[in-house]
């Protein structure tokens, strides 16, 4: 198979696959819909608890599984409360600002950049970076030179390209990006001088493939490289590894403030590098959550960050605070963004993923070998005005978001009380690895403790993840599933019964005479749900059953998800692509049960285990 | 060329959930605001069919789908690009997912793939393998693999879509396009 045999088999197979899921999902499109209804925007809490539910989606011929426990330091949960009003901003300032936003930026038009001299290999991608006033682009030319060119901001004009020694192979990373130190361009395993046009290599640098190169920023002293966690020194030519970098850091650029980067993750937390302590801290809630990448900078006082669909924000360091702006700069760019500062506005442009630079007015955007000036919009914490759209955006005001409840308050000189952000661990980190023999197992958290147990284990296990050691052990085999209810109690289900569990003294209180196949929940309501491979029984606290729901087929990994106010469902292993919901559309004392189910394939499942209490 | 006509069909629509105004449609105004019902009648099967090919499981995409819906309903009326909002939060509520399970392989959805002639069979059994190939992709390979022959998106917008770096999309669909067929072989 040829590679355009491929990608058309590709192309097809995933329009195939695609067509399946939907084709699958469409019978529950309604109890989605109604789910959702009774998803009202105050909530209950969502029960932490049964985030670490589940897990037991392992294949029937699995052996020697390994269980690797995560510990997550999300803090979803935080509640926010008012901030002090100092942060605010007249609406009246905003206008006038406006008006000098957009005269600032009617003066400094987008300009033409000229084509590099040496075009740029169509398949390659040349890497480039802001050094000062001057772009320095790497790349590979169409007859497969290694060569730089320089682009000069100032003069509006090219040099090059001269050829860059080749590096010994494996010695620099690809397509990473580079930082400017000011005399030389630091890349990973590489650094570059573009005026003597002469690589160094930088000693202990190990080019681990799945070292992340995302964002090189330098602090002044090191070029720390972000996700991957690792910074280099060339002054002492020494690679060091940061403490507990947070895993996914996409979500933002870093900006450096002059003493922390700061950055945020895909979960929507923002966080401060401090390369002195070696340590992160998470900053206070408030700065946008949404999905997009927002982009951030650092005007001197304030992280100005903007998203691009919702709205800018501001974090106000002196005073831990965010504030946002109303209204987005950047419906109408790019949704990728950069930012710099230029002078008191911070500019932030849709792009690409090449570099951009800011420099004597104009926003210079980098991509693919072609130099352009992009849609730019200036910021400050005053004034939008989006050139792309050529118009002042309406400016209400900076309204002051809030600081978490579990922050620690303290009174500044000016007797102002200022919130204080919650130094957290940094997430997640493997705190203990556990072996367990064949089968199915089981994973939760209650009482402080991480709790393990398998179907062919003996025993379920308690562990410390504070101490990552096995501090108690439960003699209870067969466990296939795990929940924990609303006060924290556990409940270990194996195909014949139901043990609940004092999480605290790691005592057996009770059993229930319900079996399960390989699921196992708690609702909303807190009500129990079993999955036995054939139906669903729902208990209340009191062990009543309340309903039970035939499910069309059980089998291997089937697994509840997390209950929602009124649906429960039950699904198999991705292996398996069959699966039941069971939707409650009346309480007790009534209750009325749809089952919906579609179609499953037919092989062999294993069959549902006996289920004696019924 | 069925292909291309699904390609360009799937990508245009994914353009529009991407808000990209160059896309030329001029839909990404989106004057006509939808309402709620009709947006996640519309949206959630596909959503789900999107998150499925993402996380290689279809129960768990459309939980995702639900989730990230619920967090639509929530907010509807301060979200103001609701289709660039789902796209972005799809993607990354699959990374997260993939990443606290801590597995990730595309496992061939359970088809019916009815032999009515050898050539359709034949037709049958190269897609089954290629679904097959799928699974033995790392999570970064998948997820290109997925955003460029399933949502046909190019380089640079699938660079702008997950926020890698042009090069980076290259290389790894490079790479992952070599595996398949190492595996295909």
């Amino acid at each position: 198979m040829n590679t355009s045999e491929l990608e058309a088999a590709l192309v097809d197979a995933l329009h195939d696959l695609a067509a399946q899921a939907e084709r699958s999902v469409r019978p529950v499109l309604t109890s989605a819909r109604e789910d959702l209804a009774h998803a009202t925007p105050k909530q209950r809490p969502r029960r932490r608890q049964i985030a670490l539910i589940g897990g037991i989606c392992v294949g029937a011929a699995l052996t020697a599984t390994v269980i690797a426990i995560v510990v997550t330091a999300k803090h979803r949960d935080r509640t926010i409360v008012s901030a002090p009003p100092e942060t605010t901003t007249s609406p009246s300032t905003s206008s006038a600002a406006s008006t000098t936003a957009a005269t600032t930026s009617a003066t400094s038009p987008p300009r033409s950049i000229p084509s590099p001299p040496a075009p740029w290999d169509p398949n390659t991608t040349p890497t480039t970076t802001v050094a000062g006033d001057k772009l320095v682009v790497l790349g590979q030319t169409s007859d497969g030179a290694t060569v730089v060119q320089v682009f000069d901001l100032t003069k509006n004009a090219w040099t090059g390209p001269q050829t860059v020694p080749i590096l010994p192979a494996g010695v620099l990373t690809d397509n990473g990006p580079g930082a400017w130190t000011g005399t030389e361009v630091v890349y990973a395993g590489a650094s570059f001088d573009p005026g003597l046009l002469q690589w160094k290599v930088q000693s202990g640098f190990d080019p681990d493939p799945n070292f992340q190169l995302w964002w090189a920023t330098w602090t002044g002293r090191e070029v720390v490289f972000l996700p991957g966690g690792k910074a280099y020194d060339p002054a002492t030519d020494t690679w060091r590894v940061i403490a507990g970098t947070p895993l996914d850091l996409r979500g933002s650029n870093p900006a450096w403030t002059g003493a922390h980067i700061d950055i945020r993750d895909g979960s929507g937390t923002w966080w401060a590098y401090s390369p002195a302590d070696d340590s992160w801290v998470a900053l206070p809630v408030g700065g946008p959550t949404d999905g997009a990448q927002s982009a951030a900078a650092w005007d001197g006082t304030s992280l100005v960050v903007v998203a691009p669909t919702l709205s800018t924000y501001v974090y106000v360091s002196s005073t831990k605070q965010w504030g946002r702006v109303e209204g987005s700069p950047m419906p109408s760019c790019d949704s990728a963004l950069h930012a710099s500062v230029s002078g008191e506005l911070v500019v932030v442009a849709g792009t690409g993923c090449g570099a951009s630079s800011w420099v004597g007015g104009i926003w210079t955007h980098f991509e693919i070998g072609e130099a352009r000036a992009e849609c730019l919009t200036q910021i400050d914490t005053t004034r939008l005005f989006d050139a792309c759209a050529s118009r002042v955006l309406p400016i209400e005001t900076i309204e002051p978001l809030s600081a978490p409840t579990d922050s620690t308050s303290k009174t500044n000189a000016s007797g102002t009380t200022v919130p204080v952000p919650r130094v957290v661990p940094v997430e997640p980190s493997i705190v203990a690895t556990i072996p367990v023999t064949d089968g199915r197992s089981a994973i939760a958290s209650a009482g402080g403790r991480i709790w393990v147990g398998s179907q062919t284990g003996a025993e379920i296990v308690g562990i410390d993840p504070a101490s990552n050691t096995v501090v108690a052990h439960i003699a209870r085999a067969n466990t296939v599933a795990m929940a924990i209810d609303g006060n924290s109690v556990l409940d270990a289900c194996s195909n014949t019964d139901i043990a609940v569990i004092d999480p605290h003294t790691g005592t057996v209180t009770k059993t229930l005479p319900y079996g399960c196949f390989s699921g196992l929940t708690f609702d909303d309501h807190g009500d129990l749900w079993i999955e036995s491979g054939i139906r669903l029984t729902e208990l209340d606290a009191s062990g009543t059953v309340l309903g039970t729901v035939p499910i069309s087929r059980g089998g291997w990994g089937v697994a509840f998800k997390r209950m929602r106010s009124r649906v429960a469902s039950a699904s198999t292993c991705p292996v398996r692509s069959s699966g039941s919901s069971a939707v409650r559309n009346s309480f007790p004392p009534e209750p009325r049960w749809v089952a919906t189910a579609w179609s499953p394939p037919t092989p062999a499942f294993g069959s549902p285990p006996n289920n004696p209490a019924r | 060329m069925l292909h291309v006509a699904r390609i360009q069909s799937v990508r245009a629509r994914l353009l529009v959930d991407m808000g990209d105004v160059a896309a030329g449609t001029g839909q990404a105004e989106d004057l006509t605001r939808p309402t709620f019902d009709a947006f996640f009648e519309d949206g959630w099967p596909r959503m789900a069919g999107l998150a499925a090919l993402l996380v290689g499981d279809t129960a768990l995409g459309a939980e995702i789908a639900q989730d990230v819906f619920g967090q639509v309903y929530r907010r509807w009326e301060s979200i103001q690009n609701p289709d660039v909002y789902v796209k972005a939060a799809i993607r990354n509520e699959a990374r997260s997912r993939l990443r606290r399970m801590s597995r990730h392989r595309l496992v061939p959805l359970e088809g019916q793939h009815a032999p009515a002639s050898s050539d359709r069979a034949q037709q049958s059994v190269v897609r089954i393998d290629v679904q097959r190939a799928l699974a033995i992709l790392s999570p970064s390979h998948h997820e290109v693999i997925i955003l460029r022959y399933y949502a046909g998106l190019s380089d640079s917008e699938i660079a702008t879509a997950t926020g890698m770096r042009l090069g980076t999309v290259k290389s790894r669909l490079h790479r992952a396009l070599t595996a398949l067929e190492k595996e295909l072989t």
